[in-house]
Protein backbone atom coordinates (compact mmCIF):
# COMPACT_ATOMS: atom_id res chain seq x y z
CA UNK A 1 0.00 0.00 0.00
CA UNK A 2 1.20 3.54 -1.55
CA UNK A 3 1.51 5.55 2.10
CA UNK A 4 1.48 9.21 1.08
CA UNK A 5 2.21 11.54 4.06
CA UNK A 6 -0.13 14.40 4.43
CA UNK A 7 0.21 18.46 4.88
CA UNK A 8 3.48 18.94 2.63
CA UNK A 9 3.74 21.92 -0.30
CA UNK A 10 3.46 21.78 -3.52
CA UNK A 11 6.92 22.14 -4.02
CA UNK A 12 7.77 18.62 -2.58
CA UNK A 13 4.92 16.91 -2.89
CA UNK A 14 5.00 13.30 -2.55
CA UNK A 15 2.05 12.70 -4.31
CA UNK A 16 3.60 14.38 -7.55
CA UNK A 17 7.19 12.60 -6.73
CA UNK A 18 5.65 9.42 -6.73
CA UNK A 19 3.68 9.91 -10.05
CA UNK A 20 6.64 11.34 -11.99
CA UNK A 21 7.89 7.63 -11.16
CA UNK A 22 4.90 5.68 -12.99
CA UNK A 23 5.74 4.39 -16.26
CA UNK A 24 4.97 6.81 -18.85
CA UNK A 25 4.90 3.93 -21.30
CA UNK A 26 1.63 1.40 -21.48
CA UNK A 27 1.88 -1.08 -23.98
CA UNK A 28 -1.53 -1.57 -25.62
CA UNK A 29 -2.92 -5.23 -24.85
CA UNK A 30 -2.76 -6.13 -29.13
CA UNK A 31 -0.90 -4.56 -32.09
CA UNK A 32 -2.59 -1.85 -33.37
CA UNK A 33 -0.51 -0.94 -36.23
CA UNK A 34 -2.53 -3.93 -38.69
CA UNK A 35 -5.75 -0.99 -38.04
CA UNK A 36 -3.46 1.77 -38.47
CA UNK A 37 -1.77 0.80 -41.31
CA UNK A 38 -5.26 -0.03 -42.72
CA UNK A 39 -6.59 3.57 -42.08
CA UNK A 40 -3.62 5.68 -43.93
CA UNK A 41 -3.96 7.33 -46.96
CA UNK A 42 -1.09 7.11 -49.73
CA UNK A 43 -0.24 10.69 -50.08
CA UNK A 44 2.78 12.19 -52.33
CA UNK A 45 4.43 14.68 -50.81
CA UNK A 46 3.29 18.17 -51.92
CA UNK A 47 4.31 21.74 -50.94
CA UNK A 48 2.56 22.20 -47.87
CA UNK A 49 -0.60 24.62 -48.44
CA UNK A 50 0.44 28.18 -46.98
CA UNK A 51 -2.61 29.05 -44.80
CA UNK A 52 -3.89 32.13 -42.78
CA UNK A 53 -5.28 31.93 -39.82
CA UNK A 54 -7.65 34.77 -40.03
CA UNK A 55 -9.09 33.41 -43.36
CA UNK A 56 -9.89 30.20 -41.04
CA UNK A 57 -11.34 32.12 -38.80
CA UNK A 58 -13.59 34.38 -40.95
CA UNK A 59 -14.68 31.58 -42.75
CA UNK A 60 -15.72 29.70 -39.58
CA UNK A 61 -17.17 32.91 -38.51
CA UNK A 62 -19.35 32.98 -41.43
CA UNK A 63 -20.73 30.14 -41.16
CA UNK A 64 -21.74 30.67 -37.45
CA UNK A 65 -24.64 33.11 -39.33
CA UNK A 66 -25.69 30.52 -42.21
CA UNK A 67 -28.68 28.36 -40.81
CA UNK A 68 -29.87 31.46 -38.70
CA UNK A 69 -30.04 33.53 -41.93
CA UNK A 70 -31.39 30.17 -43.82
CA UNK A 71 -33.91 29.62 -41.10
CA UNK A 72 -35.55 33.40 -41.64
CA UNK A 73 -34.97 32.77 -45.77
CA UNK A 74 -37.48 29.76 -45.25
CA UNK A 75 -40.06 31.48 -42.66
CA UNK A 76 -40.10 34.52 -44.95
CA UNK A 77 -40.21 32.85 -48.47
CA UNK A 78 -42.67 29.82 -48.14
CA UNK A 79 -42.67 29.29 -51.87
CA UNK A 80 -45.35 27.66 -54.09
CA UNK A 81 -47.12 24.60 -53.16
CA UNK A 82 -45.55 21.04 -54.01
CA UNK A 83 -45.40 20.47 -57.74
CA UNK A 84 -44.62 23.44 -58.72
CA UNK A 85 -40.64 24.54 -59.88
CA UNK A 86 -39.93 20.56 -59.29
CA UNK A 87 -37.39 20.60 -62.26
CA UNK A 88 -36.33 23.99 -62.34
CA UNK A 89 -33.02 24.44 -60.37
CA UNK A 90 -32.03 20.89 -61.05
CA UNK A 91 -28.65 21.83 -61.97
CA UNK A 92 -27.46 23.87 -59.42
CA UNK A 93 -28.72 21.22 -57.13
CA UNK A 94 -26.22 18.73 -58.91
CA UNK A 95 -23.34 21.27 -58.35
CA UNK A 96 -24.23 21.99 -54.82
CA UNK A 97 -21.52 20.40 -52.32
CA UNK A 98 -23.67 17.93 -50.44
CA UNK A 99 -22.10 16.91 -48.52
CA UNK A 100 -19.61 19.00 -47.07
CA UNK A 101 -16.66 17.42 -48.08
CA UNK A 102 -13.52 17.70 -45.05
CA UNK A 103 -10.52 17.26 -45.78
CA UNK A 104 -7.58 14.88 -44.52
CA UNK A 105 -6.99 17.00 -41.45
CA UNK A 106 -10.68 17.44 -40.59
CA UNK A 107 -10.69 14.74 -37.56
CA UNK A 108 -14.65 13.91 -38.21
CA UNK A 109 -15.75 10.57 -35.98
CA UNK A 110 -17.09 7.49 -37.68
CA UNK A 111 -20.24 8.49 -35.80
CA UNK A 112 -20.84 11.83 -36.85
CA UNK A 113 -20.35 11.31 -40.44
CA UNK A 114 -23.03 8.59 -40.04
CA UNK A 115 -25.19 10.90 -38.21
CA UNK A 116 -24.84 13.29 -41.28
CA UNK A 117 -25.59 10.36 -43.88
CA UNK A 118 -28.77 9.23 -42.39
CA UNK A 119 -29.88 13.29 -42.22
CA UNK A 120 -28.92 13.26 -45.63
CA UNK A 121 -31.32 10.86 -47.10
CA UNK A 122 -34.07 13.07 -46.03
CA UNK A 123 -32.38 16.23 -46.97
CA UNK A 124 -31.71 15.63 -50.52
CA UNK A 125 -35.55 13.96 -51.24
CA UNK A 126 -37.16 17.23 -48.96
CA UNK A 127 -34.67 19.73 -51.05
CA UNK A 128 -36.41 18.52 -54.83
CA UNK A 129 -39.32 20.03 -52.99
CA UNK A 130 -38.54 23.32 -52.93
CA UNK A 131 -38.89 26.07 -54.72
CA UNK A 132 -35.85 27.18 -57.19
CA UNK A 133 -35.17 30.13 -55.45
CA UNK A 134 -34.94 28.68 -51.93
CA UNK A 135 -32.90 25.74 -53.41
CA UNK A 136 -30.53 28.47 -54.53
CA UNK A 137 -30.19 29.71 -51.32
CA UNK A 138 -29.31 26.23 -49.45
CA UNK A 139 -26.93 25.74 -52.56
CA UNK A 140 -25.03 29.01 -51.64
CA UNK A 141 -25.00 28.09 -47.48
CA UNK A 142 -23.60 25.02 -48.55
CA UNK A 143 -21.15 26.29 -50.52
CA UNK A 144 -20.05 28.56 -47.82
CA UNK A 145 -19.86 26.04 -45.28
CA UNK A 146 -17.43 24.10 -47.95
CA UNK A 147 -15.03 27.02 -47.82
CA UNK A 148 -15.02 27.39 -44.56
CA UNK A 149 -14.01 23.61 -44.34
CA UNK A 150 -11.85 23.93 -46.88
CA UNK A 151 -9.93 26.90 -44.86
CA UNK A 152 -10.37 25.33 -41.86
CA UNK A 153 -8.49 21.95 -42.96
CA UNK A 154 -5.41 23.97 -44.71
CA UNK A 155 -5.37 25.42 -41.18
CA UNK A 156 -5.56 21.85 -39.38
CA UNK A 157 -2.30 21.28 -41.15
CA UNK A 158 -0.86 23.20 -39.62
CA UNK A 159 -1.69 23.07 -36.10
CA UNK A 160 -3.77 19.71 -35.90
CA UNK A 161 -4.42 20.14 -32.11
CA UNK A 162 -5.63 23.68 -31.80
CA UNK A 163 -9.08 23.19 -29.75
CA UNK A 164 -9.75 26.50 -31.66
CA UNK A 165 -9.25 24.90 -35.06
CA UNK A 166 -11.25 21.69 -33.69
CA UNK A 167 -13.77 23.96 -32.31
CA UNK A 168 -14.40 25.93 -35.48
CA UNK A 169 -14.14 22.35 -37.56
CA UNK A 170 -17.36 20.92 -34.88
CA UNK A 171 -19.14 24.04 -35.24
CA UNK A 172 -18.82 24.08 -39.17
CA UNK A 173 -19.83 20.55 -39.20
CA UNK A 174 -23.35 21.23 -36.74
CA UNK A 175 -24.28 23.93 -39.20
CA UNK A 176 -24.12 21.88 -41.69
CA UNK A 177 -26.52 19.38 -40.14
CA UNK A 178 -28.59 22.25 -39.37
CA UNK A 179 -29.17 23.25 -42.41
CA UNK A 180 -30.35 19.57 -43.53
CA UNK A 181 -32.10 19.76 -40.57
CA UNK A 182 -34.41 22.90 -41.01
CA UNK A 183 -34.89 21.87 -44.91
CA UNK A 184 -36.00 18.98 -43.75
CA UNK A 185 -38.49 20.83 -41.22
CA UNK A 186 -39.11 23.30 -44.06
CA UNK A 187 -40.31 20.30 -46.33
CA UNK A 188 -42.78 18.84 -43.57
CA UNK A 189 -44.77 22.31 -43.15
CA UNK A 190 -44.51 22.48 -47.43
CA UNK A 191 -46.34 18.91 -47.46
CA UNK A 192 -48.96 19.55 -44.63
CA UNK A 193 -49.80 23.13 -46.46
CA UNK A 194 -50.87 20.81 -49.32
CA UNK B 1 34.21 -9.77 -34.63
CA UNK B 2 33.39 -5.75 -35.57
CA UNK B 3 29.91 -4.80 -35.54
CA UNK B 4 28.82 -1.36 -36.60
CA UNK B 5 27.07 0.26 -33.47
CA UNK B 6 23.36 0.63 -33.59
CA UNK B 7 21.75 4.12 -34.55
CA UNK B 8 20.82 5.68 -31.22
CA UNK B 9 17.01 6.83 -30.78
CA UNK B 10 17.75 10.63 -30.89
CA UNK B 11 19.58 10.24 -34.27
CA UNK B 12 17.32 8.12 -35.53
CA UNK B 13 14.03 9.75 -35.45
CA UNK B 14 14.13 13.24 -37.39
CA UNK B 15 14.99 10.77 -40.41
CA UNK B 16 12.79 8.70 -39.90
CA UNK B 17 9.87 11.72 -39.17
CA UNK B 18 11.42 13.53 -42.51
CA UNK B 19 10.90 10.07 -44.17
CA UNK B 20 7.68 9.27 -43.14
CA UNK B 21 6.92 13.12 -43.81
CA UNK B 22 7.63 12.30 -47.71
CA UNK B 23 4.96 9.37 -47.38
CA UNK B 24 6.93 6.20 -46.46
CA UNK B 25 4.91 3.97 -44.20
CA UNK B 26 7.81 1.63 -43.15
CA UNK B 27 9.33 4.87 -41.14
CA UNK B 28 5.90 5.88 -40.10
CA UNK B 29 5.71 2.32 -38.48
CA UNK B 30 8.81 2.72 -36.67
CA UNK B 31 7.92 5.86 -35.12
CA UNK B 32 4.60 4.42 -34.36
CA UNK B 33 6.88 1.41 -32.15
CA UNK B 34 8.55 3.82 -30.71
CA UNK B 35 5.78 5.95 -29.53
CA UNK B 36 2.86 3.59 -29.35
CA UNK B 37 3.33 3.11 -25.52
CA UNK B 38 3.53 6.80 -24.61
CA UNK B 39 0.47 7.32 -26.55
CA UNK B 40 -1.52 4.79 -25.36
CA UNK B 41 -0.62 5.50 -21.47
CA UNK B 42 -1.88 8.66 -22.14
CA UNK B 43 -4.77 7.87 -23.80
CA UNK B 44 -5.50 5.07 -21.17
CA UNK B 45 -5.18 7.64 -18.52
CA UNK B 46 -6.97 10.57 -19.43
CA UNK B 47 -10.31 7.88 -20.47
CA UNK B 48 -10.06 5.47 -18.24
CA UNK B 49 -11.25 3.03 -20.65
CA UNK B 50 -9.30 0.09 -22.12
CA UNK B 51 -10.92 0.13 -25.39
CA UNK B 52 -11.24 3.60 -25.96
CA UNK B 53 -7.97 4.33 -25.31
CA UNK B 54 -7.00 2.10 -27.95
CA UNK B 55 -9.75 3.82 -30.50
CA UNK B 56 -7.76 6.97 -29.82
CA UNK B 57 -4.40 5.76 -29.79
CA UNK B 58 -5.42 4.38 -33.83
CA UNK B 59 -6.78 7.92 -34.24
CA UNK B 60 -3.80 9.50 -32.86
CA UNK B 61 -1.30 7.92 -35.57
CA UNK B 62 -3.89 8.26 -38.25
CA UNK B 63 -4.58 11.96 -37.47
CA UNK B 64 -0.67 12.42 -37.40
CA UNK B 65 0.37 10.67 -40.51
CA UNK B 66 -2.70 13.10 -42.41
CA UNK B 67 -0.66 15.88 -40.61
CA UNK B 68 2.92 15.29 -40.69
CA UNK B 69 3.65 17.20 -44.16
CA UNK B 70 2.56 20.31 -41.97
CA UNK B 71 5.09 19.06 -38.96
CA UNK B 72 7.74 21.32 -38.98
CA UNK B 73 9.84 20.33 -36.50
CA UNK B 74 9.13 23.62 -33.89
CA UNK B 75 8.37 20.97 -31.38
CA UNK B 76 9.74 17.51 -30.08
CA UNK B 77 8.07 14.57 -32.15
CA UNK B 78 7.08 13.14 -28.88
CA UNK B 79 5.41 16.56 -27.97
CA UNK B 80 3.68 17.20 -31.50
CA UNK B 81 2.48 13.60 -31.16
CA UNK B 82 1.10 13.82 -27.65
CA UNK B 83 -0.60 17.49 -28.66
CA UNK B 84 -2.66 15.18 -31.25
CA UNK B 85 -3.69 12.26 -28.64
CA UNK B 86 -4.79 14.90 -26.58
CA UNK B 87 -7.12 16.65 -29.01
CA UNK B 88 -8.28 13.16 -29.80
CA UNK B 89 -9.38 12.52 -25.89
CA UNK B 90 -10.94 16.02 -25.42
CA UNK B 91 -12.72 15.64 -29.14
CA UNK B 92 -14.15 12.36 -28.01
CA UNK B 93 -15.41 14.17 -24.66
CA UNK B 94 -17.15 16.54 -26.54
CA UNK B 95 -18.74 14.50 -29.64
CA UNK B 96 -22.25 14.43 -29.24
CA UNK B 97 -22.69 10.04 -28.81
CA UNK B 98 -19.77 9.57 -26.68
CA UNK B 99 -18.59 6.07 -27.09
CA UNK B 100 -18.20 5.06 -24.05
CA UNK B 101 -20.77 7.57 -22.46
CA UNK B 102 -18.11 8.82 -20.02
CA UNK B 103 -19.21 11.89 -18.48
CA UNK B 104 -17.50 14.69 -18.58
CA UNK B 105 -18.37 17.77 -16.40
CA UNK B 106 -16.81 18.35 -12.85
CA UNK B 107 -20.37 18.21 -11.52
CA UNK B 108 -20.66 14.57 -12.37
CA UNK B 109 -17.12 13.53 -11.47
CA UNK B 110 -18.77 11.39 -8.47
CA UNK B 111 -20.06 9.57 -11.77
CA UNK B 112 -16.99 8.68 -13.67
CA UNK B 113 -15.37 8.23 -10.47
CA UNK B 114 -17.19 5.41 -10.21
CA UNK B 115 -17.14 4.25 -13.65
CA UNK B 116 -13.29 5.01 -13.82
CA UNK B 117 -12.95 2.46 -10.70
CA UNK B 118 -14.81 -0.40 -12.35
CA UNK B 119 -12.91 -0.40 -15.38
CA UNK B 120 -9.58 0.23 -14.58
CA UNK B 121 -8.15 -3.82 -14.51
CA UNK B 122 -8.43 -5.08 -11.17
CA UNK B 123 -4.41 -5.94 -11.03
CA UNK B 124 -3.38 -2.39 -11.48
CA UNK B 125 0.04 -2.75 -9.03
CA UNK B 126 -0.21 1.03 -8.13
CA UNK B 127 -2.75 2.29 -6.28
CA UNK B 128 -1.65 5.74 -7.43
CA UNK B 129 -2.61 4.69 -10.43
CA UNK B 130 -6.46 3.72 -9.41
CA UNK B 131 -6.53 6.62 -7.53
CA UNK B 132 -5.44 8.93 -10.93
CA UNK B 133 -8.08 7.36 -12.54
CA UNK B 134 -10.62 7.97 -10.05
CA UNK B 135 -10.08 11.31 -10.37
CA UNK B 136 -12.99 13.53 -12.08
CA UNK B 137 -11.65 14.34 -16.33
CA UNK B 138 -10.49 17.96 -15.13
CA UNK B 139 -8.47 17.34 -12.39
CA UNK B 140 -7.03 13.65 -14.00
CA UNK B 141 -6.21 14.85 -17.00
CA UNK B 142 -3.69 17.72 -15.28
CA UNK B 143 -2.92 15.20 -12.58
CA UNK B 144 -1.67 12.93 -16.26
CA UNK B 145 -0.22 15.60 -18.03
CA UNK B 146 2.09 17.20 -15.62
CA UNK B 147 2.43 14.62 -12.60
CA UNK B 148 3.03 11.37 -14.87
CA UNK B 149 3.99 12.68 -18.50
CA UNK B 150 6.32 16.11 -16.71
CA UNK B 151 4.77 18.76 -19.02
CA UNK B 152 5.17 22.17 -17.08
CA UNK B 153 1.57 24.19 -16.33
CA UNK B 154 2.05 26.01 -19.45
CA UNK B 155 2.48 22.79 -21.93
CA UNK B 156 -0.34 21.17 -19.95
CA UNK B 157 -2.77 24.22 -20.88
CA UNK B 158 -1.76 24.93 -24.02
CA UNK B 159 -2.63 21.17 -24.64
CA UNK B 160 -6.32 21.14 -23.05
CA UNK B 161 -6.75 24.71 -24.07
CA UNK B 162 -7.01 26.22 -20.60
CA UNK B 163 -5.75 28.66 -18.99
CA UNK B 164 -2.49 28.55 -16.69
CA UNK B 165 -4.76 29.43 -13.67
CA UNK B 166 -6.74 26.84 -14.73
CA UNK B 167 -4.66 23.99 -14.64
CA UNK B 168 -2.89 24.99 -10.84
CA UNK B 169 -6.48 24.83 -9.51
CA UNK B 170 -7.12 21.71 -11.01
CA UNK B 171 -4.02 19.84 -9.83
CA UNK B 172 -4.60 21.36 -6.63
CA UNK B 173 -8.62 19.81 -6.56
CA UNK B 174 -6.77 16.34 -7.99
CA UNK B 175 -3.69 16.56 -5.49
CA UNK B 176 -7.02 16.85 -2.89
CA UNK B 177 -8.99 14.34 -3.99
CA UNK B 178 -6.46 11.48 -4.00
CA UNK B 179 -5.13 12.17 -1.18
CA UNK B 180 -8.25 11.74 0.19
CA UNK B 181 -8.78 8.59 -1.28
CA UNK B 182 -5.62 6.94 -0.02
CA UNK B 183 -6.28 7.94 3.02
CA UNK B 184 -9.60 5.88 3.22
CA UNK B 185 -8.50 3.06 1.57
CA UNK B 186 -5.32 2.96 3.82
CA UNK B 187 -8.10 3.33 7.32
CA UNK B 188 -10.12 0.27 5.56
Amino acid sequence: MTTIPFGRGPQKDPLLAQASKLPEEIAPPRDLWPAISARLVKRVRAAPRRFSWPLALAAGLLVASVSALLTWGLMRDPGPALGENLLAGATVIEAAPMPVSYGPNSALGAAQLKTRDELLVQFRQRLEQLPPQTRATVVRNLEIIQRAADEIDAALAQDPASGLLNGLLLSTYREELKIYAQVVTSGDALMRRT
Amino acid sequence: MVTEPAMDAVGEEPERVARARNGDVAAFEGLYREHVGRVHGLCLRMTGHPATAEDLTQDTFVNAWRSLPGYEGRSRFSTWLHRIAVNAVLAQRRAPRSRHEVSMTDDEGATMEFEADQQMDEATPIDLERAIAALPPGARDIMVLHGIYGYSHEEAAGMLDLAVGTCKAQLHRARQLMRARLHAEQQS
